[in-house]
């Protein structure tokens, strides 16, 4: 049923004579195709906005009608879309709380007070409840910017607007060209420790000529600038301004140039800096260019770039696009979606909307909404890995404002709202019934459960066939692939030096003996000393002997003999030790994965599947099995290749120089890769998945911050 | 600072007022939390702990005590001390010492000159009373009387005393019986009923303690506000003063909102707490009348279910598309007001309530040619109030009565607004448990309970529950012949509206049963036939009219028989009503019995309970009865159901209150 026309407290207001404070500006605009009218206070800079039928009814305000012939006048120039009296009442009530009313008698005073204390203690409560951006105000920049706007003014208009693009445009196309130097190692020059405190220097002030950019593109469109202040964004302060003057600019895309005027001066910027950066040598200089470049550049494009969150990009569309308070009224327009359709609430009244509108209000409202949770679970995560304490408050802070609040609010709605009552049973069933779906689903249902873990491919040290002295490697007696048993010669090295040495050794040998044969009969007691170095000389070469027996490599083990690459390998060098190939037999080869001390309870009581990547061909998924566990955490890691250094993700110790010693101790375990497997080469690395017996999403949260509060707190 | 010791905080009077009101202001959420927790949490606590107050039963020993000596008094002396009271009062407040010395001269002085003295129980109720609580005394306990006690004390401290009762009958009758007390003392007693000039009101309030009605006390409260205009702090009054003006404030009736004691509070406070009271001129209207007949015209040519929807629940009648539809094409033609879509809807719809949401002999009844609601918790016609928004008119058009006038109007507050602005409130009710929650939470009242003087000797009878409706009039009428020929006792027969009690006079009739009918249409013989109710051998049919504050004196040799005898033939839509009705036998320790004899067709199970009543009915063509616990489970559900909905609306209504309130703040101008 529709509202009722005539309303019992109608008597009140009927014979009052409302006008309009004097100071009050009203604008008419356009918003796709339909009129309103914004009333702009230009002494609170607030602006609001009216439907051409209260325009009507405040256009007639004039200190002599009384509310009663506003009334009958709108009935009579409106017809069928004549405001209610409730809605008469309601639009008086609304300009009163925006101090924009007079009327012939004194308002209620006690009123006036309690609802100027109310907006003072609302606008505390929202600069400081938000603890991801707290707004501290410093500075009217009226005048500032007053004194300056016959100077920058310009710029925002034509010329401007060819000097940006004469600007920005060839810098478009130098990062182009330059692409490959400017991105390369990004990571490390922006966050490296030195160049932090250049950020540090350059982020404020390039932050600060964004903002006044917004400042002097509003002054330049005629509004006026009182606020500017610094915000706590994040904990890291940010400057803003406060440019709401700038919704009343007749024209959108002056409106829209408002909310971009700060990513167009950033931009401008960061072409500037760019040609510093090519001009001058590495230095100072070009390190400051290039971290204004990255600012101006990329920073700006990231955060203010995105309409899901309300910064500039989105004032930027919703003036574009022409619906102002785009974020409020698609979460309106949700909430009316899910108490008609999901709670089926007969009576929910439809926001005024066109069809374009609600296509809007339906994916805007979803995909900010999604959005900004995501963006506040990593902002808190973020925060957590570097501040315990504050991060945790943050997040429970965050959790409270996105998830608490809301369903507390919806909750209350259910219970107490008008509307709802004669739907409530059903209301409440629907949605105690949902939840306790999702109850059930996260504390009941199994989900999969798992964790990646790394590892290389490991073989039996039998297994491997190694150079058994330095030397060449002259041929291959078994060609690789061929079955072979122990002791089987596999190849022939030869070592030249060895060879002359062993023939010098034979000949000192002889000589000896020569020279203690001719002493043997003239000094028994020279001939003594020579047989003691003959004896010695023999043993060297038989040693040297010795060395060159091992010049011939023999399998250590029954099976096939693999060389990899072996055509390419006769006449190398071989250092003794190094690996020459291996033989392989039924033994499957085994993958060594390390596990950090968080998973490994997991990953032993409760793995039901092991599945394996190798390195070789990423693709495949093979199966594994566990097959031993080491009882005990250590630091050494198995392989190199799994370091950081070596193409791994596990950090080691830079002070220990083989580079090998994890900095927090590991459990090693070993894999056995299930079924035919070829592996083209061993040390290779692996990615093992560990899948775990399915468990209900609650206990593996449970689990998971148990987890981060006995590292934190040991609690 | 004379007043701080009784009235303690400054912060609690109204500003901009012409006289002293309490500043109503909205609990601030941590006075809310902590009035839940004191409500439901901590309920398990005994009241001692949770509400640190007066212990009531020492007090009434002490007061007991301090009496002693009191009767050897002269009644100069005894008036002398009671004056040397006042400074004493004011200055220390209401410490108990004091209390107990005011009770037991006012005890005293009663004995002297009323005859009687205040038994124990009324001091208890007396001294919560004067604390500002809402007390639940069991019916027939002598309230009255027992509100003497803080009225005298609060008058000889010097501060304005109402006793607001429920009708004028009982205010006049009230004043009248207690006047030689407060005249004991020098104190003035004036009274208000209907038809008094202002000037006599003037008087009236101006005496120490002043009886009215409610409505009388609200609709003098409205004058007085709508009498000094906009501008009426006493800073402007004074204003004016100076100005050289003439005195506004001497066109005032009221003295200001000090202590105001509410009999019958839940009445009062809960169920007429829904009907704004307004203040109204009329308006001349033009060809209203006809716009009413083709309204009603339009609205019967619609079909339920298709073009409308009933909700007897909720009392709303809604216009489906269809019926918008259907309503556009039979406006076809039609002029005036029926052009615009929005208002012909309304009217049609206001035509639509008229005819299937308000009942002729049920919700109103026609006197003289005019309609006058009747209030369902009393029975009673409710005089010069009128539905809003030309609901009125419309069923004046239904009915063909001469059209009222349109009125406008002045002024406008419900009884939720006004009582909370007196600075002190208390009130006596003989049913408030039900209601305590609701009562606290929008008056700030605690309700206490007071022990009985004497043990009650009521008897309740099994209940009965019939089939149809026709079955259970014939068991009615065979149980008051047992009853009130048999034995010879008095039978009083209550019913829940004008209709119910016809349809059972013709049954009677039929059965041969002489009996004496009371209702909203024969309300002039009301003192004969209650008079007349306690003879033996009586039967009385009555409606809600022989509930509250009836006082049903028992004929020579009745108590003997087994006293009064009362039949409930439907239940209401609140427990409260229903024991109202019980409350009508045994009184005093006098002996009596009670009975429910009611049908599954009553209107209360079918509107409240629709789903278990029809279950019921099927269950008992079925089996050929419904056991016990149908019963009392339909009763049960069907009068929790219509006390919360109830209680929403009004909870509701109040919200709604304060924020249109907040939202005519530009108004300059309350009420």
């Amino acid at each position: 049923m529709s509202a009722p026309l005539l309303s019992s407290i109608w008597y009140r207001v009927a014979g009052l004579r409302p006008a309009l404070r004097t100071q009050v500006r009203l604008h008419r605009h356009r918003y796709r195709g339909e009129v309103w009218y914004l009333l702009q206070d230009p002494a609170s800079n607030r602006v609001h906005r009216f439907t051409p039928a209260a325009r009507l009814l405040i256009a007639a305000m004039n200190g002599e009608r009384t509310v009663a012939d506003l009334w009958a006048l709108a009935g009579r120039q409106l017809g069928e879309d004549a405001p209610t009296q409730d809605e008469v009442i309601q639009l008086l009530a609304q300009l009163h709380g925006a101090d924009l009313l007079r009327a012939d008698v004194t308002p209620d005073v006690a009123e006036v007070f309690e609802r100027g204390e109310r907006q003072s203690r609302a606008r505390r409560t929202r600069s400081y409840a938000n603890p991801m951006a707290l707004r501290i105000p410093l500075w009217d920049p009226d005048a500032f910017l007053n004194r300056i706007a016959p100077y920058v003014a310009p710029l925002w208009g034509r010329w401007g607007a060819c000097l940006w693009l004469l600007v920005v445009l060839p810098a478009l196309v130098l990062v182009a060209v330059h692409w490959s130097e400017l991105t390369h190692n990004l990571s490390d020059r922006v966050l490296g420790a030195h160049n932090l405190l250049l950020l540090w220097l350059v982020f404020p002030v390039i932050k600060a000529l964004h903002e006044m950019g917004h400042a002097t593109a509003t002054k330049a469109g005629g509004g006026e600038v009182h606020d500017m202040g610094i915000m706590l964004l994040v904990l890291f302060p940010v400057p803003y301004v406060e440019a709401s003057a700038a919704t009343v600019f007749p024209s959108r895309y002056r409106r829209a140039l408002v909310g971009a005027a700060g990513m167009i001066v950033e931009l401008f910027i960061a072409a500037l800096a760019l040609y510093v950066w090519l001009l001058v040598e590495p230095g100072m200089v070009r390190a400051l260019a290039y971290n204004v470049m990255i600012v101006a550049g990329v920073s700006t494009l990231l955060f203010n770039g995105n309409p899901l969150l309300r910064y500039d990009a989105y004032y930027i569309l919703a003036d574009l696009i022409e619906m102002p308070n785009l974020a409020q009224r698609s979460l309106a327009y949700w909430g009316y979606l899910l108490e008609r359709y999901l709670l089926r609430i007969e009576g929910a009244e439809p926001p005024e909307a066109s069809t374009g509108e609600k296509t809007w209000f339906v994916f805007y409202g979803l995909a900010s909404s999604i959005y900004r949770v995501l963006v506040t679970v990593a902002i808190a995560l973020f925060i957590a890995s570097r501040f315990f304490v504050i991060g945790v408050l943050l997040a429970i802070w965050a959790l409270i404002a996105t998830a608490v609040v809301p369903l507390v609010k919806g909750v209350r709605h259910l219970l107490t709202h008008p509307r709802v009552h004669r739907n409530r049973g059903r209301a409440v069933g629907i949605a105690a019934g949902l939840l306790t779906g999702l109850l059930l689903v996260v504390v009941l249902v199994p989900a999969p459960f798992r964790s990646q873990a790394e590892g290389v491919v490991w073989l039996s040290e039998q297994a491997t066939v190694r150079a058994g002295a330095n030397g060449f490697l002259g041929r291959f007696v078994v060609t690789p692939g061929e079955r072979v048993a122990v002791g089987d010669v596999l190849a022939q090295s030869y070592d030249p030096e060895l060879e002359a040495m062993i023939r010098q050794g034979e000949a000192r040998v002889a000589e000896l003996a020569a020279t203690y044969a001719v002493y043997f009969v003239d000094d028994r007691a020279h001939a003594q000393v020579v047989a003691e170095q003959l004896a010695a000389e023999r043993v060297a070469l038989e040693h040297l002997r010795t060395r060159s027996a091992d010049l011939v490599v023999r399998s250590a083990a029954d099976g096939v003999f693999i060389a990899p690459g072996w055509q390419d390998m006769t006449g190398r060098y071989f250092g003794k030790g190094e690996p020459l190939g291996y033989v392989t037999d039924k033994v499957r080869p085994l993958a060594r994965v390390v596990v950090s001390q968080d998973e490994i309870d997991r990953v032993r009581l409760a793995t039901d599947r092991v599945q394996i990547r190798m390195a070789q061909n990423f693709g495949e998924v093979l199966d594994g099995r566990i097959v031993r566990m080491v009882p005990a955490g250590e630091a050494a890691l198995p392989s190199r290749a799994l370091s950081i250094a070596g193409g791994g993700q596990i950090a080691v110790d830079p002070q220990d120089p083989h580079g090998d010693k994890a900095l927090s101790r590991m459990f090693q375990l070993d894999v056995m890769l299930e079924g035919d497997t070829h592996v083209a080469f061993f040390g290779q690395h692996v990615r093992v998945r560990f899948d775990f017996r399915p468990e209900p999403l609650a206990s593996q949260w449970y689990r998971a911050v148990r987890r981060l509060f006995l590292t934190h707190f040991n609690v | 600072m004379s007043r701080a010791a009784i009235f303690p905080d400054v912060h609690d009077f109204a500003p901009s007022r012409p006289y002293a009101e309490r500043e109503e202001e909205e609990a601030r959420w941590h006075d809310k939390a902590a009035e839940f927790l004191i409500g439901h949490a901590l309920r398990v606590l005994p009241e001692r702990v949770r509400l640190p107050a007066r212990n009531l039963e020492g007090l009434a020993a002490q007061v007991e005590q301090a009496g002693g000596t009191l009767h050897h008094e002269s009644d100069a002396r005894l008036r002398e001390r009671a004056h040397g009271l006042r400074r004493r009062l004011r200055r220390e407040g209401l410490a108990t010492e004091v209390v107990t010395e005011s009770f037991a001269i006012v005890r005293e002085a009663a004995a002297r000159t009323l005859g009687r003295r205040h038994y124990g129980s009324q001091l208890m109720a007396g001294a919560a009373l004067l604390d500002g609580r809402l007390v639940e005394m069991a019916t027939g306990e002598g309230k009255t009387f027992a509100a003497t006690l803080p009225s005298c004390v609060m008058a000889l401290a010097g501060y304005p005393v109402h006793v607001i009762t429920v009708n004028d009958y009982l205010a006049a009758r009230d004043a009248e019986e207690m006047a030689p007390l407060y005249e004991f003392f020098g104190l003035g007693v004036g009274r208000v009923v209907q038809g008094m000039e202002t000037a006599e009101r003037r008087d009236a309030y101006a005496c120490a303690v002043t009886y009215c009605s409610n409505k009388e006390l609200a609709f003098d409260y409205l004058r007085d506000r709508t009498r000094l205009g906009g501008r009426t702090s006493r800073l402007h009054l004074a204003l004016d003063r100076i100005g050289g003006a003439e005195r506004r404030d001497g066109q005032l009736v009221l003295r200001g909102l000090w202590y105001g004691l509410v009999d019958e509070a839940d009445s009062v406070f809960v169920d007429e707490a829904r009907t704004p009271l307004i203040l109204s001129s009329s308006s001349p209207s033009q060809n209203e009348g006809e716009d009413c007949l083709r309204a009603l015209e339009l609205a019967r040519a619609l079909e339920a279910g298709e073009d409308y929807r009933v909700d007897a629940g909720e009392r709303r009648v809604s216009l489906t598309p269809a019926g918008e539809a259907r309503l556009a094409s039979l406006a076809d033609g039609l002029d005036g007001a029926w052009l615009l879509a929005r208002e012909r809807e309304e009217r049609v719809s206001q035509a639509l309530s008229a005819l299937k949401l308000f009942h002729l002999d049920q919700h109103y009844v026609i006197s003289e040619g005019k309609i006058q609601i009747v209030d369902e918790s009393t029975g009673r016609v409710m005089p010069d109030r009128s539905w809003e928004r030309g609901l009125h008119q419309m069923i004046e058009t239904k009915e063909g009565c001469a059209l009222t006038e349109r009125r406008e109007t002045l002024a406008r507050i419900t009884y939720q607004r006004l009582f909370r602005r007196y600075l002190r409130l208390a009130g006596m009710s003989g049913t408030a448990r039900e209601v305590a929650p609701e009562i606290r939470k929008v008056y700030r009242l605690e309700v206490v309970p007071v022990p009985l003087n004497r043990p009650s000797q009521r008897r309740r009878l099994p209940d009965r529950l019939c089939t149809t409706l026709q079955e259970k009039w014939s068991f009615v009428a065979e149980r008051a012949g047992q009853v009130a020929l048999g034995d010879g006792r008095p039978v009083l027969i209550g019913t829940r509206s004008v209709q119910a009690s016809e349809a059972l006079s013709r049954v009677l009739t039929e059965h041969g049963i002489g009996h004496a009918l009371l209702n909203a249409k024969q309300d002039g013989e009301e003192a004969r036939i209650i008079a007349e109710a306690g003879q033996p051998a009586r039967v009385t049919v009555a409606t809600n009219m022989a509930g509250r504050g009836t006082d049903i004196r028992l004929g020579a040799g009745v108590a003997e028989r087994g006293g009064l005898h009362v039949i409930l033939t439907e239940f209401h839509e609140s427990r409260r009503v229903d024991r109202q009705l019980f409350g009508r036998c045994a009184r005093q320790g006098d002996p009596g019995s009670c009975e429910v004899i009611v049908s599954l067709e009553d209107e209360v199970f079918a509107v409240h309970a629709p789903r278990l009543s029809a279950w019921l009915k099927h269950f008992a063509s079925q089996r050929g009865g419904v056991p016990g616990w149908g019963l009392r489970s339909l009763q049960r559900l069907a009068q929790a159901a219509s006390e919360q909905r109830s209680a929403r609306v009004r909870m509701e209504n109040l919200k709604l209150d304060r924020r249109m309130e907040k939202l005519l703040a530009f108004s300059g101008r309350g009420e």
